[in-house]
């Protein structure tokens, strides 16, 4: 918390003014009460004279003086929430620069949820709590110190401070039982809440299922469960929170009587010395201390939830991209070779087990490589490592002869286009979804990549044409249609690599086949390197690979393959069903 | 109707109008624990006049002529401490009450809400967002429940409060009382301007937040696209603008909650400016007893207790616009038109034997043109229907019929002879098993995803259909049948599908519906659960949609549908030479 602050010299800075007018604001505070003092002993005292015209003037004061201090605090308010809602939307924008340059690998371990929330709601509580903070911080403290010595300068009764100082006690000892009993009970309810949530969400996504299966009554039990724990511990919590009001009343009248109790006896002791009206200043003075306590209680009970929310988000700040990335750019050379993969064994971090062992391949300037293999053989993760997401532990791969760990990703991505698994739209227009990778595209550009990947007929058909706005989640359009127009995003880039990792499920073949040869006439000399699991997507590949438990089990064309290879044959025929069709 | 409705609308009496029902059967608590609250009020109310009396004693004494009089001083003292005693005791016990009645009509709340989602129709949650839906359950339902409390708190207690103070004051004089009351209404108006202000801004500082929130997802979900297409800076950039709105309206509104309090403040100050002034003034008018003196100090204190329920008004007020939204929404979902109650209609198929019949069925999704145009067929006992097409070409809506997730427009499907919609639709589902394309884990062990509500199923059972369906292998894996697993787990999608065709497996009903059943399991393991696939639909009449042509060759009906209608039928072979759309799609996996 307190390196937070001062890493942020613009709260430091905020903290020195709001201090030094919380000083001024104190000080109007406490001349509330001492004026109202004056006007009872005024009235009190057996002299009259020019009486009605020092109550006014008093009165005046006391409104001038409250007048005053609101503005002071007003003032401080402004400073408070300027300077904390400033710090820390500059956090929010340095966090989200640092996930964006993190490596997959990092990302994985915090999770894109977590990261959602350390952006959001994290940063949010330290900010209303920084606000708060700044603005408290001294109010709290410096009115118990004023207040206190205020009582001592005026010679007040020790008597009377000890009343005072009884009561401050049993408030905080009676805060302090009240957070003992609540505070674990807060992160339950959190938790509790979430289930709640999660339960109506799964019931929701698996509506049709949960439907068919006639069990709505087994998942609402599931519900209700959830829901009657969670009542229960928010009506403790409540119930414990809202005995606050009924105690402080109690100790706030407790004090007041006291105080006028004793305050009797003390008068009639100090034969004259002291007067009513003082009595009642301290008793003015005795309420203002405890709000004072109040407050700083209030400010310590924040502080384990903001250094949790400030830890959290540290945590990404200081995460480094484990990725090399040099400066150099990939150089155009005459290499004819485009992509080389040289003794790779690679293992994801945290696993033991390697999911590549050994594989040596390489790809010339404008050939199809295809890798075929079943769920888990490895694929995927030669997509990965080509483009650099992760880093083998054992060999290199080579761009134009280049080591890819020795170039920059900028030009490395320059070189590369790819097509993910998994489509991925933004809720933003056509034209920025496919022009991801090149923002400047022209028109032509644009048509021409929306025709290869056979998305200009349905984008003509919908309604804004190319600005059409795709829906959150890419709702507003198929799995198909989304996976069109990411290809439609990776062949705009007309890259010299282009990269398709299974990116065919959701197509029916004659689509595919409409893009293969859409891409060959269209794009000329691009490299293809091709992942799938259907035969008939890779079966006119100049090279393809079989993979299987990370090994390369069979390599070459298809009609090699189909005779050499068991596994690949078993691929074939029990996908087309029918012998004669592949041979 | 509606015109007359809507001048309420916007008023916080609709909110209590939708609370009413919910607060109806806690009568009995709310009637003591406002009894209690009364209680408290008025005695916390005597207390500043208790001490009052102290005073007087006090200030007598120290007249020149003045005597002490301490057994009358102890006596006030006791009647002080035992009003003290007495609020404290009443508050504590109403605070009990009130929170207890809270959290059940919370309770009650969501579940109505969860329970609604049970009863609405299926095209209810295609045509809405289920974050919306969701939000009503925790948002919402929050909202409402702790406005209510303020509301129970305060229903007598702050009224008492507010006027006991008044009036207490008026009997101090006239004028103290009448400058306060006049003073009051200014008050209230100023705190709840503001208080309105603070909530717009928060409402405002919401939405941005929740731009925000869905901006840094979406960018964080596809931060590797950003990446590797060199775009991080231009939606860096894109983020910012955002977050710049966002600060620029954040400041105002936690200035604005931070001025809350010292605004109130100033009011109370106000108050007892005012109070000092006029009584300093009446006195030095009108000579000062023990007495007035004395009652400057109670005054004072009846000017400090109207800070608290001004609070608490102004909380109301303030936040009306947001309970008002609240209970629109929960009662207009609430009140959504549901599913037609059909548990008078008990017609049951005395003996399954597996035919289905399509009658000139039309349908079309509300508010679009027909998808099905009088479609007829007849699927024999034991038959194995296969749809195929493009993809979004309307093979779900066939589905969607049969199971009785929608109603046909017109026509009818029967099964075994009997109308679909003359049974009971939860009986019409018990009769399929069905692998969805969309595929649901939820959280509960392997054991419970597979059984699911079914208790008849065993343990054995499961065990069986596991191994055949090559479920076992990796349940093992993972830690076994008694392993919790939910969708966040790191099951591949192609181990959930295998879960859900065990799960239709187990349920062993007569009819089946596979909706690309296979679609994310690798091609391998698919040839080895089609040998347990084909053992469960021997003998069973079952629908299945594939996007591989392979697995449907032997289907004995092929429909292949275009645009959402139906444009070929029949068998393989025939609708091969048929040279049609079919053909077309069956080629193109070998010739690419």
């Amino acid at each position: 918390m307190i390196k937070f602050v001062f890493k942020n010299k613009s709260l430091l800075i905020a903290i020195l003014i709001i201090s030094f007018l919380t000083l001024f604001q104190i000080a109007f505070e406490f001349l509330i009460p001492t004026f109202m003092g004056y006007i009872i002993q005024i009235v009190n005292s057996p002299s009259r004279q020019s009486l009605l015209n020092d109550i006014l003037l008093y009165s005046l004061f006391i409104l001038l003086s409250s007048f005053a201090s609101i503005i002071v605090n007003l003032i401080n308010s402004w400073i408070a929430s300027r300077a904390s809602t400033n710090a820390l939307a500059k956090v929010r924008s340095n966090l989200h620069k640092k996930v964006l340059s993190l490596s997959l690998n990092e990302i994985n371990n915090f999770g894109v949820e977590s990261l959602v929330t350390r952006t959001t709601e994290d940063i949010r509580i330290v900010g209303s709590i920084t606000t708060v903070l700044l603005h408290d911080l001294f109010h709290g403290p410096l009115l118990v110190l004023g207040a206190l010595s205020f009582l001592i300068i005026e010679g007040c009764h020790y008597q009377l401070v000890l009343v005072i100082v009884i009561a401050v006690v049993v408030l905080i000892t009676s805060i302090m039982i009240g957070a003992i009993f609540v505070l674990p009970r807060f992160r339950i309810i959190e938790q509790q809440m979430d289930d709640i949530n999660n339960i109506s969400k799964e019931k929701l996504d698996g509506l049709r299922t949960i439907r068919a299966y006639n069990a709505e009554m087994y998942q609402e039990t599931k519900f209700r469960k959830t829901n009657h724990k969670f009542t229960m511990n928010n009506r403790f919590v409540n119930r414990v929170l809202g005995m606050l009001t009924p105690v402080l009343q109690l100790i706030t009248g407790a004090v007041t009587l006291s105080i006028t109790l004793i305050g009797a006896i003390l008068i009639k002791d100090s034969q004259g010395d002291l007067r009513y009206d003082q009595i009642a200043v301290i008793i003015q003075f005795g309420s203002l201390l405890l709000s004072g306590f109040i407050t700083i209680i209030i400010v310590i009970a924040m502080i384990p939830q903001t250094s949790i929310c400030i830890k959290r988000i540290n945590e990404v700040l200081e995460t480094e991209m484990k990725l090399s990335n040099s400066n150099n750019d990939i150089e155009d050379n005459n290499s004819p070779v485009s992509i080389k993969f040289d003794n790779i064994t690679f293992t994801y971090p945290g696993s033991t087990v390697p999911v590549l062992k050994n594989i040596t391949f390489t790809v010339k300037k404008g050939e199809t490589i295809a890798f075929i293999g079943s769920t888990g053989s490895g694929k995927t993760t030669i997509v990965n490592l080509l483009l650099h997401f992760f880093e083998p532990q054992k060999g290199n791969i080579l761009i134009n002869n280049q080591n890819i760990n020795e170039v920059s990703l900028n030009s490395l991505y320059e070189k590369i286009s790819w097509v993910p698994q998994k489509s991925f739209l933004f809720h933003d227009s056509i034209k920025n979804n496919v022009c991801l990778g090149k923002p400047n595209a022209t028109n032509a550009e644009l048509k021409t990549a929306l025709i290869a990947s056979q998305s200009f007929e349905f984008v003509n058909r919908m309604k804004g044409k190319i600005n059409s706005t795709i829906s959150r989640g890419g709702k507003n359009v198929s799995g198909g249609q989304s996976q069109r127009l990411c290809i439609a995003r990776a062949l705009i880039c007309n890259p010299e690599i282009l990269v398709l990792d299974d990116s065919f499920s959701s197509l029916d073949y004659l689509t595919v086949k409409k893009i293969y040869s859409a891409i060959d006439t269209n794009y000329k000399n691009i490299t293809k390197v091709i992942v799938s699991q259907r035969v008939s997507a890779i079966m006119r590949a100049d090279n393809i690979i079989v993979l299987e438990n990370g090994r390369i089990i069979g390599q070459g064309k298809h009609r090699e393959l189909f005779k050499t290879c068991k596994t690949y044959y078993n691929f074939a025929t029990s996908q087309v069903g029918s012998v004669e069709l592949l041979s | 109707m509606k015109a007359r409705q809507k001048p309420n609308t916007n008023h916080l009496s609709f909110a209590l109008r939708f609370l009413l029902p919910y607060l109806s059967p806690h009568k009995f608590s709310i009637f003591i624990s406002s009894t209690l609250g009364l209680f408290s009020s008025v005695a916390s109310l005597c207390i500043p006049l208790t001490i009052k009396e102290i005073s007087k004693l006090i200030i007598v004494a120290t007249r020149p002529d003045g005597t002490w009089n301490f057994d009358a001083i102890k006596m006030w003292g006791s009647i002080t401490l035992a009003l003290l005693l007495t609020a404290f005791i009443f508050c504590v016990m109403q605070t009990y009450i009130v929170y207890g009645v809270t959290s059940k009509i919370g309770n009650k709340i969501r579940s109505d809400l969860s329970q609604k989602n049970d009863l609405l129709p299926i095209s209810y949650f295609d045509n809405h967002d289920i974050g919306e839906i969701l939000s009503y359950i925790i948002n919402d339902t929050n909202l409402l429940s702790s406005s209510l409390d303020i509301i129970l708190f305060n229903l007598y207690s702050t009224t008492i409060t507010l006027f006991g103070s008044v009036i207490i004051l008026f009997l101090f004089h006239w004028a103290i009382g009448l400058s306060v009351l006049l003073s009051l209404p200014l008050a209230l108006a100023v705190v709840s301007f503001v208080g309105k202000k603070i909530v717009n801004r928060f409402c405002d500082e919401q939405l941005l937040i929740s731009n925000i929130t869905i901006k840094s997802e979406e960018d964080y979900d596809a931060q590797i696209l950003i990446k590797s297409f060199n775009a991080t800076e231009r939606y860096q950039k894109k983020f910012d603008i955002v977050n710049e709105k966002l600060r620029k309206t954040s400041i105002i509104a936690e200035f604005l909650n931070e001025s809350f309090s010292p605004i109130l403040n100033f009011f109370g100050n106000f108050i007892f400016t005012i109070i000092c002034l006029l009584s300093g003034y009446l006195i030095g008018m009108y000579g000062g007893s023990p007495d007035d003196i004395a009652t400057i100090v109670a005054a004072v204190s009846y000017g400090a207790q109207l800070i608290a329920p001004l609070l608490a008004f102004a909380q109301i007020f303030s936040n009306s616009g947001r309970i008002v939204a609240s209970s629109k929404r929960l009662s207009s979902f609430l009140n959504e038109k549901e599913e037609i109650d059909e548990t008078n209609k008990t017609l049951k198929i005395k003996k399954i034997e597996g035919k289905v019949t399509f009658n000139n069925v039309n349908f079309g999704y509300k508010n679009k043109k027909n998808v099905i145009v009088n479609f007829s067929e007849k699927v024999l006992k034991g038959q194995k229907i296969a749809i195929v097409g493009h993809t979004g070409a309307g093979k779900t809506t066939l589905i969607n019929l049969l199971m009785r997730f929608y109603d046909v427009n017109s026509g009818s499907i029967e099964i075994d002879g009997i109308n679909t919609r003359d049974m009971n639709r939860k009986y019409v589902r018990s009769l399929f098993g069905m692998v969805l394309q969309d595929t649901w884990v939820f959280e509960g062990t392997f054991m419970e995803n597979i059984k699911f509500a079914n208790k008849k199923i065993t343990d054995e059972t499961v065990y069986k259909i596991c191994k055949a369906t090559h479920c076992d292998q990796f349940i093992k894996q993972m830690g076994g049948y008694n392993k919790k697993i939910s969708n966040k787990t790191g099951l591949s999608l192609g181990q959930i599908q295998l879960l859900n065709i065990a799960r239709a497996m187990a349920q062993n009903a007569p009819f089946l519906i596979l909706d690309e059943a296979t679609s994310n399991v690798d091609v391998y393991t698919e040839t080895l659960i089609q040998e347990a696939l084909d053992k469960l639909m021997k003998g069973k009449t079952s629908f299945i949609i594939a996007h591989r042509l392979s697995t449907i060759r032997n289907a004995d009906l092929i429909l292949v549908m275009k645009d959402g209608k139906i444009v070929e039928t029949g068998r393989h072979a025939e609708l091969l030479s048929k040279n049609g759309l079919y053909a077309e799609l069956y080629y193109a996996q070998f010739c690419l």
